[in-house]
């Protein structure tokens, strides 16, 4: 009964589809295109069976993203043949009159197809390319037609593989006439510039309307001048450079090098000019031997630093004429485990030529060791007028399971040496968060201890941590109190 | 900033849909329409605005939305009024195929950039969760191939299939 029910119903169902009217195909174009927008490729790829209209959509579709699609299929030679076949397919079926303003594409592909295939969405005015390509081991010359597209307002090439597979080019491509007018946003990672010329090759005349810049692990430049002059962003990281020019640097507001001085060599330079700098990242480098600064960072908000080096007196120079620009800082994150032998330099040194007057906030991270105290007494005793002071605690685990009782009477004892030196800064602490990655240990109670016996302006402690308590820090709610109205809480 | 200036007795504008109905609301909420908000700025707000393009049941949904979307008085909108509203739209947006191809036609000619994203999100996900025969179903879209054609088409994007 019941089906006989329901095959009546679909029969009814049937006639009035055939009388209703199909309004969305009747959608102008940007409507459908929209809607398209929102699915992964291979949905929008199924709606080009529903009908003519829809097949047309699909050949004049202005976004193609190909970054989250993939194919099941381990051996690399076999999956990168599919996806070629794939690629062609799509691009032949192209409707010639219509651009393709944004190509994605992640995956497997062979650099004979790669530059073609780059070509052919040239030729249809794309604007935004993304290649994030695994290359089988082969390298890539880029093709030239690339650095003549007027279309083109974001580009960014990756490369999966190791270093000696990548995207190569010579930069004289670049600096011919005209440049790359419309590149807004330039992502290289692996990318292997070919000749002399590439220190030349981020200049004003090539990228004159360069926002922002990434390069990650890309090779053959060891030079780096930046002329682009409406610059805002910029990121190194991973890369072997011991000259570093950016002398156009109005607009700059984010810099970012990351692990990308590995050798303090001789001779060794950066020269900055960006007085409009908000966020300065120094992290995993060592120190150039010169560092240029042309004009001061009034606005900077955010500074993280993390210097590799040893305690020798030219690194400890350097270091020191490095910290004297950033002295305008509100907000400062130093990872002192790499750079504790620098800053017990400087504490040795006599500290700083100028305090940190207007930093308000600090965050170390440090295992609180013998070895860093020096270090870190130098930070404070910098940064008088200080706030808010985070300490982050990892890796204090070794010395501590060693731990001798004389040993921490020592570690007492190098703390109260300093109470003198320190005390503007303990005069003005109001907030202290102690957060340990470990297990409590001893170093950590003696600095809580200190701090909390000589911190006359504390409001607030925090102590937190990522273990089950051990029963350590219960014992800081019976520690003497500089500030008799801080409140204590142990997380 | 001239809507202000020319009419600055009038907090309220009404818009007259396509069958006469017309409707009254806060211009700041109208104004989340790009459309309506140039309209008032070039001083139409003394008399009614007609919406020609929707009908007064849409006309009521898409004033609806205003309401919803219209800028909060005092400043930035928090974290917990975003997480309201976007369940608000979900369930704003969970209607009958013909009351959400009206509400996407609506957003398109009075360019109300959330409500065109979020009623093309809509069906995007239709024509995602679905087959080719059932989206035909459920649009009433015709299918103009023979079927050799289909059969061609089909083979050249057998990979979306896979």
């Amino acid at each position: 009964m019941e089906t006989r029910v329901s095959r009546g119903r679909e029969h009814l169902l049937k006639e009035a589809v055939e009388d209703k009217e199909d309004r969305i195909s009747n959608f102008p174009d940007d409507i459908l295109h929209h809607i398209l927008s929102f699915l992964p490729v291979q949905s929008v790829a199924k709606t080009s069976l529903l009908s003519t209209r829809w097949k047309y959509l699909w050949a004049t579709i202005p976004c193609l993203d190909f970054s989250e699609f993939s194919i099941k299929e381990k051996r690399h030679e076999r999956k990168r043949e599919a996806m070629e076949l794939i690629i062609k397919t799509v691009l032949a079926g192209r409707h010639a009159n219509f651009n393709i303003k944004v190509f994605r594409f992640k995956g497997n592909l062979g650099c004979a197809y790669l530059r073609d295939c780059i070509c052919q969405v040239v030729r249809h005015s794309v604007e935004e390319l993304e290649l994030d390509v695994s290359l089988g081991g082969e390298i890539c010359y880029l093709p030239r037609c690339i650095f003549t597209c007027d279309s083109l307002k974001s580009l960014t090439l990756k490369t999966l593989d190791d270093r000696l597979a990548s995207f190569r080019f010579y930069s004289y491509n670049v600096t011919g006439p005209g440049g790359l007018p419309s590149l807004q946003a330039l992502t290289l990672k692996q990318v292997h510039f070919m000749d002399r010329h590439s220190a030349a090759i981020f200049s004003g005349s090539s990228f004159p309307f360069l926002k922002r810049l990434t390069l990650n692990n890309c090779m053959g430049i060891n030079l780096l001048n930046i002329g682009c002059p409406e610059l805002e962003y910029l990121q190194v990281q991973y890369m072997e450079i011991n000259h570093m020019d950016i002398s156009v640097g109005e607009r700059l507001k984010n810099l970012r090098v990351i692990s990308s001085y590995p050798i303090c060599k001789n001779g060794s330079c950066v020269k900055i000019f960006a007085p409009n700098l908000e966020t300065f990242l120094w992290e995993n480098n060592e120190i150039p031997e010169k560092w240029e600064v042309l004009h001061s960072f009034p606005f900077l908000k955010t500074c993280r630093i993390n210097i590799v080096g040893t305690g020798h007196p030219f690194i400890v120079n350097a270091t020191i004429s490095f910290l004297a620009n950033l002295v305008s800082a509100p907000d400062l994150y130093i990872d002192i485990h790499q750079s504790a032998k620098i800053f017990s330099g400087i504490q040795f040194k006599g500290g700083l030529p100028s305090p940190f007057l207007n930093l308000r906030t600090l965050e170390v991270l440090t295992g609180l060791n013998k070895s860093e105290i020096p270090g870190i007494v130098c930070l404070f005793r910098n940064a008088p007028l200080l706030h808010a002071l985070k300490l982050e605690i990892d890796r204090c685990h070794y010395e501590c399971s060693r731990a001798l009782l004389d040993n921490f009477s020592y570690t007492e004892q190098l703390w109260e040496n300093e109470a003198q030196a320190l005390t503007s800064f303990l005069n003005h602490l109001k907030v202290l968060k102690i957060h340990v990655h470990f297990s409590m240990c001893e170093s950590v109670i003696i600095a809580t201890r200190f701090l909390l016996k000589h911190g006359n302006a504390l409001q607030e402690v925090t102590l937190t941590s990522n273990r089950h308590h051990n029963g350590k820090e219960e014992s800081i709610f019976s520690f003497p109190r500089g500030s008799p109205h801080v409140k204590i809480s142990i997380d | 900033m001239s809507s202000t200036l020319c009419c600055s007795f009038a907090k309220n504008v009404t818009l007259r849909s396509s069958d006469g109905q017309t409707f009254e609301v806060e211009e700041a909420a109208a104004q989340v329409s790009q459309t309506i908000k140039r309209m008032i700025e070039d001083g139409c707000t003394g008399s009614v605005i007609p919406v020609p393009n929707l009908t007064g049941p849409v006309l009521a949904l898409v004033i609806e939305y205003f309401k919803k979307h219209s800028p909060p008085s005092d400043g930035c909108p928090t974290a917990l009024l975003e997480m309201e509203i976007k369940d608000w739209d979900a369930k704003f947006v969970a209607v009958d195929n013909d009351t959400l191809l009206d509400l996407t036609l609506a957003a398109h000619y009075l360019e109300i950039q959330g409500l065109l994203d979020l009623t093309c999100h809509r069906v995007a996900d239709i024509l995602n969760d679905n087959s080719v025969e059932k989206i035909r179903e459920i649009f009433h879209i015709k299918n103009d191939f023979t079927p050799e054609e289909e059969a061609e088409e089909r083979s050249k994007i057998q990979w979306a299939f896979e």
